[in-house]
C-alpha cells in the first residue's frame, strides 16, 4: 500500500466533521463533564428522547478509569476520544453514509472487509438499550452501531440511530501504528507530534489515581453529595444541571469500581440509584416538552 | 403450476438468528398455502438466506384454489327478513342467491352455490404478509419513524410468482422484483448492492451467484468448512455472503495454547491453525485486497495476543493465593457472601465429605485445591476471558509451584464436567471439591428460591445437578450416599453461615429436587421408565441407584414377558386398594386360593446382592403375579361380608407391600 502523506490523527477528526456537516449535521464541542462515553453527553441522552428531528455530530472525551494501564499498555486507555454521530430518525440509508463517511477519511470500501456484527447495547446506568452492531474493518472493531430502543427508561420514538467511532482504533488503523502513543495528532514540515506527547503522562498519573490513590471514603461522600444535590435540583424541575449530578455520580462510581471498592451485590444497588437519577431527568425532560 | 419467491432484504441480521428465522418463515408460509389449498403434491420448498436476506423459493403453486361447493341450511322459509339477510350476508352472498328446498318437512332457505378458487396471485399477498408479520422475534426492533417491529430494518421486498411481481406493502416497503447483490462485491451505486432484476421466480439463486451472493447457507458452509472443521462455522456461515477463507500468522507471546484459541475465538471468530497460523472467514476478498484484510487481521489479532500477554504477565506477578483476598469483592449470592466465602465453606465441606470416604484420597491436596479452586475468578485474564476459568488457576498455579502438579490438575478439573460430554476429573481430590461446590451451589440457590422453572434456570441448577450424578456414578469408590452428601452440606452451610434462618422446607425442597433431577439423569442416562418411579432409599448412592437401575433394565430386556407379568399384577392389586382404606387387621384365611397367596406372601423376597439374586427376586414377583392371578380367579374380594371382604383388601395390601421393594414401585411404572 502507497501512502503520500500521514492522515493524522486531527485530520480524522477534521475529516468526519466536514463528511457529517455535509449531512447536514449540527457539528457540537464536546460537553464539559466527565463520562464513560459520547452516549451520555445530554447532546445524545437527552436529545434522543423527544419527537424533533435532531442529527448532530461530536468529539466526546470518555473517561474509564478501570481502563487505565500506566500507560502501558498499547491498546487501553482511561481517557480517549469518541466520534460520537447521532441521526434522528434514522434514516433508511445510514450504513451506506456510514461506509461512505470511512471513504471521507482514506478507507476504500471495496479495498477492505466491512462486516457489521451483532453487539446490542445496554447501559443498566442510564436505563438505556438499543440494538446493532460493531463494525469491523480487516477484523479491528472500529465503530459500535446502535439503534436506541429506549433511553432513560423511555421508549424512543422516532428511534434514533447512533454511530460510535473509536477515533484512536481508527487512527491506529489508518496510521498502520502498533501502540497508540506512536499515533501522529500533527505534523507539520518541521514538527511532529504523537498522541503520547500529549497524553502519556497524565495516562500514567491519572492511572496511579484511578487506580492506587483514590480517597474512596471521600468518593463516597461526593457520591452521596451529587446525588442529594441531583435530587434536590430535579424537585426544582431544572433538567440539565440535575443530569450535570447524574453525570457526576456515575463518574464516582466508576471512580470506586475503578480501586475494586464495589462489590458485585453493591454494584447493582448503586447502579440502580444511578439510574433512578437517570430515569427521573428523562421523565422530567420529556414532561417539560408538553 | 408454478413458482413463489419471497424475499425480504435487511441490515445485518444477528447470524444466530438467521437460521431460526428461515426456519420460521419457510415453516408458516408453506402451512399458509397448504391451508388456502394453493399446493401441488409434487411441491418443494428451497429455503435461502444469508446475514442480509430471509427467501424462500417453493416450486408446485398451483394457478388458483381449487373451486369449493357451499351448501348450506338458513333459517325456515318465514322467518324475518333480518335472519335471512343475516344468513346470506355471512356467507358472502345476498338473499337473492338462496334458494328453497325441503328439510324434514319444512322449507328452508339454503345456500348452494360454487364458489370459484381464487387465482394463487390474489391470495398471495395478504397470505405472505400475515406469515412475516406473524414471524416471532427474538429481539425486536423498530426503526425510523414509526417502522417495525422486525429483527433488523428491511430495505427490499422481492415477491414473485413466476413472472409477475405479487403485489404487497410490508414495513412501508412496496414490493418488485429488484434484489440486491453483494455489499461490496458487486457493483452498485450505494453500499446495499447491486440492483438484480429477476424476470423469473426460479432465476433466484443463480442471478444472485452472478452478483456473489451465496443464498444457499449449505453452499456457504460447504466452502467453509473446506477449509475448517470448528463449532464457529455455525455462526460463520451467517456473517458472510460470499465467503473465503483465509490464513493469517500469529506470535503466541509465550501464552498458553488454551489463551491464544479462546482469544482469536471470542474476538475475532477466528481458529487457531497450529502454534503460528489462524484461519478466518472474510466477505470481501478480491485479488486486490487479499493482503490488506489479511495484515489488518493479522494486527487485530497481534494487538488482542499483546493484551492478554498484558494480563497474563502482570497476574503472574501475584502469587494465585493471594487472589483470594480479591474474591471477598466478589459477590456469590445474597444471604451467602462473596466467593471468598464460599471458597471456605468448598473447603470445610469437601474435607468432611473426604472424611467420610474410604482411604486413598490425599487430604492436603484436597485443602489446596479448594483453597485455589475459585482465586483465578480475581485475574485479569478470567475476568476478560470468562470461559478460562479453571485453565488460568491450573497456568498459575503450576508456574508458581513447579514440583506440585496435583493441585493445578485439581483446580482446573474441579469444574470437570462442565457439559455432558466432557471429560470427567482424574484425580479424586478433584471430584470431592467439585461435588462440594456443586452442592453449596445448590442450597444456597434454594434458600434464595432461585429453583429452576421451566425454561428458567438462571444459575443452571440442572446442570449443576446432571454433572453430580456423572461424578458419582464415574467414582463409586466415593460411596456417598445421596442423604450424606446433602446433609453435609447442609451442617457446613448452617455452621458458616450462622445468620441463616433455617427453614425445613429449603432442605425439603433441595432433596426433592436433587431426586428428581437424579431420575431425570438416570431416566436419559440408563434408559426407559424403570427408574421414573423408583423409591430411593436414603442410604443409597447414586452410583447405587445407577446400577440396579440397568440391572432393572436388563430384566426387562431378557425377559419381557416375565416383567409384563408382573407389571399387569401389580397394576391390579394397586388400582382395586386405590379407594380402600387399609383395614389393619390380623388375618382369618379361608379359601386356599387365600391361603397359597398367604404362603407366598409370608415367604421373604430373597436378598439383592448381585445379578443372579435379581434373578430369583424376578421368580419370586412371578410366582406372586401367578399366584394373584389364581387368588382374583376363585376369589371375591368385594364381598357382601364384611368380615370377609377386610380379610381379602388386608391380604392384597400384604402383596401391594411386596410390589414395592428393590427401590422400585410396580404399580406406579406406566404400562
Amino acid at each position: 500500500m502507497i501512502r503520500m502523506e500521514t492522515t493524522t490523527f486531527q485530520d480524522i477528526i477534521h475529516q468526519l466533521q466536514q463528511f457529517w456537516k455535509n449531512q447536514g449535521c449540527l457539528l457540537l464541542q464536546p460537553y464539559d463533564t466527565e463520562k464513560g462515553a459520547g452516549t451520555m453527553s445530554p447532546y445524545t441522552f437527552l436529545r434522543v428522547l423527544d419527537p424533533q428531528p435532531w442529527q448532530v455530530a461530536y468529539v466526546e472525551p470518555c473517561r474509564r478509569p478501570t481502563d487505565g494501564r500506566y500507560g502501558e499498555n498499547p491498546n487501553r486507555l482511561q481517557h480517549y476520544y469518541q466520534f460520537q454521530v447521532i441521526l434522528k430518525p434514522s434514516p433508511l440509508n445510514v450504513q451506506d453514509l456510514y461506509i461512505q463517511s470511512l471513504g471521507a477519511i482514506g478507507i476504500t470500501p471495496n479495498n477492505h472487509d466491512i462486516r457489521f456484527v451483532e453487539d446490542n447495547w445496554e447501559s443498566p446506568t442510564l436505563g438505556a438499550w438499543g440494538v446493532g452492531w460493531e463494525v469491523w474493518l480487516d477484523g479491528m472493531e472500529v465503530t459500535q452501531f446502535t439503534y436506541f430502543q429506549q433511553c432513560g427508561g423511555v421508549p424512543c420514538n422516532p428511534v434514533s440511530v447512533e454511530l460510535t467511532y473509536g477515533l484512536e482504533r481508527l487512527a491506529m488503523f489508518i496510521q498502520q501504528k502498533d501502540t497508540v502513543f506512536d499515533l501522529i495528532w500533527q505534523k507539520s514540515n518541521s514538527h511532529t507530534t504523537t498522541y503520547g506527547d500529549i497524553f502519556l503522562a497524565s495516562e500514567k498519573s491519572q492511572s496511579y489515581y484511578n487506580l492506587d490513590h483514590t480517597s474512596t471514603d471521600r468518593l463516597w461522600q461526593l457520591f452521596e453529595l451529587y446525588e442529594a444535590e441531583c435530587q434536590s435540583i430535579l424537585a426544582a424541575s431544572a433538567i440539565e444541571p440535575a443530569y450535570d449530578y447524574c453525570l457526576k455520580c456515575s463518574h464516582c462510581f466508576n471512580l470506586l469500581d475503578a480501586r475494586g471498592a464495589i462489590s458485585v451485590t453493591a454494584r447493582m444497588a448503586i447502579i440502580l440509584r444511578i439510574r433512578k437519577l437517570a430515569n427521573a431527568c428523562a421523565k422530567q425532560y420529556m414532561e417539560s416538552l408538553v | 403450476m408454478s413458482t413463489l419467491l419471497i424475499e425480504l432484504g435487511c441490515e445485518e441480521i444477528p447470524a444466530r438468528f438467521c437460521q431460526p428465522m428461515l426456519d420460521q418463515l419457510t415453516t408458516n408460509v408453506h402451512a399458509a398455502l397448504q391451508h388456502a389449498n394453493l399446493l401441488d403434491a409434487t411441491n418443494t420448498v428451497t429455503p435461502y438466506a444469508t446475514q442480509r436476506r430471509l427467501a424462500m423459493l417453493v416450486t408446485g403453486l398451483l394457478d388458483k384454489q381449487p373451486d369449493q361447493t357451499l351448501y348450506q341450511r338458513g333459517p325456515a322459509v318465514g322467518a324475518p327478513d333480518a335472519a335471512v339477510l343475516g344468513f346470506s350476508k355471512k356467507l358472502g352472498y345476498t338473499p337473492d342467491d338462496l334458494i328453497q328446498a325441503d328439510h324434514n318437512g319444512t322449507a328452508y332457505w339454503f345456500l348452494d352455490q360454487t364458489q370459484a378458487g381464487k387465482a394463487a396471485i390474489d391470495c398471495l399477498p395478504s397470505l405472505i404478509t400475515d406469515c412475516v408479520r406473524g414471524l416471532k422475534l427474538p429481539i425486536e426492533m423498530h426503526w425510523g419513524e414509526h417502522n417495525g417491529p422486525f429483527i433488523r430494518p428491511v430495505h427490499w421486498v422481492c415477491a414473485l410468482l413466476d413472472t409477475a411481481v405479487i403485489p404487497l406493502t410490508l414495513f412501508g416497503i412496496t414490493s418488485d422484483r429488484v434484489t440486491h447483490g453483494h455489499r461490496f462485491l458487486s457493483a452498485g451505486n450505494t453500499h446495499i448492492g447491486a440492483p438484480v432484476a429477476l424476470a423469473h421466480a426460479s432465476d433466484y439463486a443463480e442471478s444472485l451467484m452472478a452478483h456473489r451472493v451465496m443464498a444457499d447457507p449449505a453452499q456457504r458452509r460447504a466452502a467453509i468448512q473446506a477449509s475448517m472443521d470448528h463449532y464457529l462455522v455455525d455462526q460463520l456461515v451467517y456473517l458472510s455472503e460470499w465467503p473465503t477463507v483465509l490464513t493469517g500468522r500469529i506470535q503466541r507471546q509465550n501464552l498458553p495454547v488454551d489463551v491464544v484459541k479462546t482469544c482469536i475465538e471470542t474476538h475475532q471468530k477466528a481458529v487457531l491453525l497450529d502454534t503460528d497460523q489462524f484461519a478466518f472467514v472474510a466477505d470481501s476478498v478480491t485479488k486486490a485486497n487479499t493482503d490488506t484484510i489479511i495484515q489488518g487481521n493479522e494486527r487485530v489479532v497481534a494487538a488482542r495476543l499483546s493484551d492478554a500477554a498484558f494480563f497474563y504477565e502482570s497476574d503472574l506477578k501475584t502469587d494465585l493465593i493471594d487472589y483470594h483476598k480479591k474474591l471477598a469483592a466478589i459477590a456469590f449470592q445474597d444471604q451467602f457472601g462473596s466467593m471468598a466465602d464460599k471458597t471456605q465453606r468448598i473447603r470445610i465441606l469437601a474435607l468432611s465429605l473426604a472424611s467420610l470416604t474410604p482411604g486413598g484420597v490425599d487430604l492436603d491436596c484436597v485443602e489446596r485445591i479448594a483453597n485455589h479452586c475459585k482465586c483465578d475468578l480475581a485475574t485479569g485474564m478470567v475476568g476478560e476471558f470468562p470461559s478460562l476459568q479453571g485453565t488460568m488457576g491450573q497456568h498459575y498455579y503450576t508456574q508458581q509451584n513447579p514440583d506440585d502438579a496435583a493441585t493445578g490438575v485439581g483446580i482446573f478439573e474441579h469444574y470437570l464436567p462442565r457439559f455432558a460430554t466432557d471429560t470427567l476429573p482424574s484425580l479424586p481430590e478433584a471430584v470431592l471439591v467439585g461435588i462440594a461446590d456443586r452442592l453449596d451451589t445448590l442450597l444456597c440457590c434454594f434458600y434464595n428460591g432461585l429453583i429452576p422453572t421451566g425454561s428458567k434456570d438462571p444459575w443452571a441448577l440442572r446442570r449443576i445437578m446432571n454433572s453430580l450424578c456423572q461424578l458419582c456414578i464415574a467414582n463409586p469408590d466415593l460411596n456417598l450416599p445421596i442423604d450424606t452428601l446433602l446433609k453435609q452440606a447442609l451442617e457446613t452451610l448452617h455452621t458458616q453461615v450462622p445468620t441463616l434462618t433455617v427453614t425445613d422446607s429449603a432442605y425439603t425442597d433441595a432433596a426433592q429436587f436433587f431426586e428428581q433431577r437424579m431420575y431425570q439423569y438416570l431416566k436419559t442416562d440408563v434408559g426407559p421408565m424403570v427408574l421414573a418411579c423408583a423409591i430411593i432409599p436414603k442410604e443409597t448412592t447414586i452410583r447405587g441407584l445407577y446400577d440396579r437401575a440397568q440391572e432393572l433394565n436388563r430384566q426387562k430386556e431378557q425377559n419381557p414377558e416375565r416383567f409384563a407379568r408382573i407389571q399387569a399384577s401389580a397394576h391390579r392389586v394397586g388400582k382395586l386398594l386405590a379407594d380402600q382404606e387399609r383395614p389393619g387387621i390380623g388375618l382369618t384365611l379361608t379359601t386356599s386360593h387365600e391361603k397359597a397367596l398367604h404362603a407366598l406372601v409370608d415367604t421373604d423376597t430373597p436378598v439383592h446382592q448381585d445379578a443372579a439374586s435379581l434373578e430369583s427376586i424376578f421368580d419370586h414377583w412371578d410366582q406372586l403375579a401367578t399366584q394373584l392371578d389364581d387368588f382374583f380367579d376363585h376369589v371375591m374380594v368385594m364381598d357382601p361380608d364384611k368380615k370377609l371382604r377386610d380379610n381379602r383388601i388386608e391380604l392384597l395390601y400384604h402383596v401391594l407391600t411386596k410390589f414395592k421393594a428393590m427401590g422400585i414401585d410396580w404399580t406406579q411404572i406406566p404400562t
